[in-house]
């Protein structure tokens, strides 16, 4: 390898981290990735940057080597598992297998989706809101995935107090804080899987967490149309989750970090929760002995489950009061996957969820 | 029991020698103990915040600084009854543990970063973030597991 092919080892490697930065990438795990492949420990994400850009590059050649191929690979699984909202459709076999085929064909190009880098995740920020077909994955014998890439944009506010003494105020009105509104764009990797286990269509959405409910919703909206008419889905509605809270509830391993019910016919509402990934919520004395004494009506849960090697993916399956209140059908479209590591974990959540539907 | 008991308040006693505020310290640290200690769920993954220390020190509120004084005495390394740890809130709604490292690092080179924005922020914001708990540490656990077997 000669230093220009190391130079631009590591200007990628610096794009990785900016990227997995804007994803809200924890750094907990990462700091430790990157101790293990020869950088001191660090504070932050823009200090593992800092301490990259000053490796040399004949020196230090190995180490950039080493940590380029430890943050391809976490981005990776980051793209491929972190924080998915999840829609699942009921299809048989033939249904999918017809998907499949459609996918290797090409059959879905269109005016909104267009063929893109299938070798690996191309992080670029697309210059419009086409979506592209891009990596696809077997996550085993049973579970494909076909990620497209495309764009999302959140919006956040920062107080810019130095401005203040700049506006206008008067004797009756004084300007006490100044905001920049501030619009991000991402590259997000969606994804179409076919289970051909539990015979099911999953549409996934990136990044959930990162985004307020109501862009999450256009983002679906918008996957959903692209193939909607391809897949043959308009006349079927996704999987109704409801009936996983209960179940989930009444589940003995795992523990529940979150939960919704009411009480009294629907005179009282609760959320509790705990402050700890370790606890359960259904351990506390508080709950214990009000559960012993009411008919609790979940609404919502988020549950955790602890696999091998530190994996421990946490399910949310949740509604809120008001969907609730709506009517005694109300449904629960989508489930939340979070801190999904593993190929494995990943076909976990979607048996736990289809165990209790 | 009490001999877990009497263990720590020695340590305790040792600590605070030659203090001013050694009594009231002492004072607020024994009715720590005692409830702690007669919790009877308690686990390594039990979990104190400020405010139900607070009440369990039996102090009124112009005592502030005797009960910051009392954490920091049952948190230290010559007493070990308690364990801080750090946790935020993440964006999917639970509580996110912090590398204690990570945090010492930090203070040490006074750099800050929102942990799940990773924007550079100063001291007072992170603090506003990232939150501090208490739990029992492990040689606590271990004696009261003797005990009670």
């Amino acid at each position: 390898m000669n230093s220009l092919e190391t130079i631009e080892l590591k200007e990628k490697a610096i794009k990785s981290i900016k990227y997995l930065k804007a994803r809200q990438a924890g750094f907990k795990d990462f700091n430790v990735l990157m101790k293990a492949n020869g950088l001191s420990a660090s504070v932050g994400m823009d200090s593992v940057i800092n301490k990259i850009s000053k490796l040399d590059e004949e020196i230090d050649k190995k180490t950039i080597k080493k940590l380029a191929v430890a943050i391809d690979d976490y981005l990776k699984r980051h793209i491929m598992f972190a924080s998915k909202r999840i829609y699942i459709y009921k299809l048989n076999k033939s249904q999918l297998l017809n998907i499949k085929s459609g996918f290797h064909c090409g059959d879905y190009f269109s005016d909104r989706l267009e063929k893109g880098n299938e070798e690996s995740f191309d992080i670029t920020l697309p210059e419009n809101k086409i979506k592209k077909t891009s990596l696809k994955i077997s996550l085993s014998k049973t579970l494909e995935v076909f990620y497209i890439k495309g764009l999302r944009e959140y919006i956040n506010k920062e107080s810019m107090p130095s401005l203040i003494d700049e506006i206008d105020d008067n004797d009756v009105r004084e300007v006490i804080d100044v905001f920049k509104v501030i619009r991000n764009k991402i590259t997000v990797f969606d994804f179409i899987a076919l289970d051909l286990k539990n015979e099911a269509l999953i549409l996934g959405l990136d990044l959930e967490s990162s985004f307020i409910r109501a862009e999450m919703n256009k983002s679906y909206a918008r996957l959903y149309d692209i193939f909607k008419n391809h897949f043959n889905i308009t006349n079927v509605d996704p999987m109704d989750l409801r009936p996983c809270i209960e179940k989930m509830e009444q589940e003995k391993t795992g523990n529940i970090l979150k939960h919704k019910f009411s009480t009294d016919n629907g005179g009282y509402s609760h959320t509790s929760g705990s402050t700890s990934k370790k606890l359960d919520t259904r351990s506390d004395k508080f709950y214990i002995n009000g559960e012993k004494n009411s008919i609790l009506d979940y609404y919502g849960t988020i549950k955790r489950y602890s696999l091998q090697k530190n994996e421990e993916p946490i399910i949310s399956i949740e509604m809120s009061y008001r969907e609730y209140a709506k009517s005694a059908f109300s449904k629960i479209d989508y489930a939340v996957i979070t801190d999904v590591k593993t190929e494995k974990g990943f076909q976990f959540c979607i048996d736990k969820i289809f165990q209790h539907a | 029991m009490n001999n877990i008991f009497h263990l720590y308040i020695v340590k305790i006693h040792k600590h605070t020698f030659g203090r001013n505020d050694a009594s009231e310290i002492n004072y607020s640290c024994k009715n720590i103990l005692n409830e702690i200690i007669e919790q009877n769920n308690l686990s390594k993954d039990s979990i104190f915040n400020y405010s139900s220390l607070f009440k369990k020190s039996k102090l009124k509120e112009e005592d502030k600084d005797v009960f910051i004084q009392s954490v920091y005495v049952l948190a230290h390394i010559n007493v070990k009854f308690l364990e801080q740890r750090f946790h935020y809130l993440d964006s999917a709604g639970c509580w996110e543990e912090m590398d204690l490292e990570n945090i010492f690092q930090s203070y040490k080179e006074n750099e800050f970063y929102n942990p799940i924005t990773h924007e550079k922020i100063n001291e007072k914001k992170f603090n506003d973030i990232v939150l501090p708990y208490f739990c029992p540490t492990e040689e606590l656990i271990s004696l009261l597991k003797g005990v009670r077997q």
